[in-house]
């Protein structure tokens, strides 16, 4: 899978990502899309220890949460990266939120989303090299620390 | 944009969460960087977001004291909380903390410490979110993202009723709920027993704003709350109050509990149950190593080795040795195990690890 590595952290090209708040989003459809954490996101929050989804059926707006994430003494949001309908959440993550630290763009995908208006979101998201460029901005105008590279995460050579 | 100062002074215990609460929520580009300083009117036990308050205190205890019990939207586990220590709130722009939590909690907890030094007890940062005086905790914290807002939180220590604390909370193993008072002693300290002497909280107020001034290099202006923030807080004073919010948190039973009296000393019970035993193991861990231990069971044929000097081989072990020592126990010809196998063993020990990295 075509990818690049910023400061250690994971892009994957083939992904649009909300780079404001750090989630990804895979599509699948025209309206059905799988969302998650970036490499870069999970780095950040450190080992993850708890993730709660809100339930399938969950109407959320653009920017709401999705779920809410604990790592060490910090608790926050996973903001949804488009307006649209929960349809799928992946349960793997309420007994090991870790998953999200080890495989932030496959098994620790957050939740699937129909979307209510997938063409327009998508235009105000950034992928393949313009989202290398931004993410290459975001750390260094945060000042990111490099990625580490943690026991038994998914490996991109 | 000037840094708003909210002196929120004495309030009642609700709201002493629900203002950083409060101001999260309605945070917007026009809102400024904001400081919260409170006291709580009345004790309460407070949790982190994702813990089950039924399994982390003891209610029926908590409801016969009068102590509200009430669950944060920050991380971290149940504290005691009451009006000798003094809140600090902050409800930042994302982009004005630092954006990994560690360095964020680092900054946070600078003027505190700076300002503890000011009146001459001697604290220091200790990784990742306390401050110790003496390798005892002398503040609490936590952080989490609400809104559109980043909050961090903290309290100055001047007391600590250690004793109300070790009965709210649930403590795991018979060994340590007699010890979990005097290893909160022993373990956390307040003003009060560092320098023998009550400090007016207006003084303390005014050295923390002008130690903040110093570190974040902004001007730190008095300042009111907004209607619309005052009616969310307001909202939330019910909200939060209920038990359809403190209890929406379940977790299924384990046998299994852990619990930190600070960030290097920890206690646990691990019950584990094969065909062959049952097996308890009482533990404490001092940074990250095995400090004492007690291992009991129920074994259908008793082991042939003494138990006590599993025990001893199993001390002083850090998590990540675990493995090892237990190996090494059995691969002595002396600690044949026909009763249960050393794949139990293994398997209760192990757990010790797996429910240290579980929790924060």
């Amino acid at each position: 899978m075509a990818h690049e590595k910023v400061n250690g952290c994971v892009i994957l090209k083939n992904l649009h990502y909300n780079v404001e708040n750090n989630t990804w989003v895979r599509v699948i459809d025209d309206s059905t899309v799988v969302i998650g954490m970036t490499d870069i996101a999970q780095n950040l929050a450190g080992p993850l220890l708890h993730a709660k989804t809100k339930k399938v059926g969950t109407v959320r707006k653009q920017g709401k949460p999705i779920a809410t994430v604990e790592s060490g003494k910090y608790v926050g949001p996973v903001k949804a990266p488009v307006a649209g309908e929960i349809t799928k959440i992946n349960d793997a993550l309420s007994g090991d939120a870790g998953m999200i630290n080890r495989s932030p763009y496959n098994s620790g995908w957050i939740v699937e989303m129909k979307a209510d208006n997938l063409a327009d979101e998508l235009s105000n998201m950034v992928s393949g090299d313009d989202a290398v460029a931004a993410y290459k901005e975001k750390i260094e105008r945060d000042n990111i620390q490099a990625c580490e590279q943690i026991e038994g995460a998914d490996t991109y050579d | 944009m000037a840094i708003r100062l909210i002196d929120a002074g004495v309030v009642p215990s609700i709201r002493s969460q629900t203002l950083y609460h409060g101001l999260g929520y309605t945070f917007s580009n026009e809102t400024p960087n904001t400081i919260v300083l409170a006291v709580p009117k009345n004790p309460y036990m407070c949790i982190g977001f994702f813990q089950d308050a039924e399994q982390e205190l003891d209610i029926t205890y908590c409801k016969k004291n009068n102590l509200p019990i009430i669950r944060r939207e920050t991380g971290g586990g149940a504290v005691y909380l009451d009006q000798n220590q003094l809140f600090v709130q902050w409800i930042f722009k994302p982009e004005d903390l630092p954006a990994k939590i560690d360095d964020r909690f680092k900054l946070f907890v600078k003027p505190i410490v700076d300002t503890y030094k000011h009146f001459g007890v001697n604290a220091y940062y200790y990784p990742i979110n306390d401050v110790h005086v003496d390798g005892k905790k002398i503040v609490g914290t936590g952080a989490g993202g609400i809104g559109e807002a980043e909050i961090v939180t903290g309290n100055f220590i001047f007391d600590f009723d250690y004793e109300i604390m070790a009965n709210a909370i649930n403590v795991p193993g018979r060994k340590f709920q007699k010890g979990f008072k005097e290893g909160l002693r022993n373990y956390m300290t307040t003003v009060r027993y560092e320098i023998h002497e009550n400090i007016n909280i207006d003084i303390i107020k005014h050295i923390y704003v002008s130690k903040c001034e110093k570190l974040l290099e902004e001007r730190i202006e008095k300042g009111k709350l907004k209607r619309h923030e005052l009616k969310k807080i307001e909202e939330l004073d019910e909200r939060m109050l209920t038990d359809k919010w403190l209890y929406q948190i379940k977790k299924p039973y384990s046998p299994d509990r852990m619990v930190k009296i600070h960030a290097r000393v920890w206690v646990g019970e691990i019950n584990h149950t094969s065909e062959e035993a049952d097996i308890k193991i009482e533990v404490k861990l001092l940074d990250g190593r095995i400090e004492e231990l007690e291992l009991t069971g129920n074994f259908k044929e008793e082991p042939e080795f003494d138990l006590e000097s599993l025990s001893t081989t199993m001390k002083g072990a850090e998590l990540k040795e675990i493995e090892k020592r237990v190996e090494g126990f059995f691969e002595n010809s002396d600690n044949t195990c026909t009763g249960i196998s050393q794949k139990e063993w293994m398997k209760a020990f192990l757990k010790i690890k797996e429910l240290r990295m579980s929790i924060s």
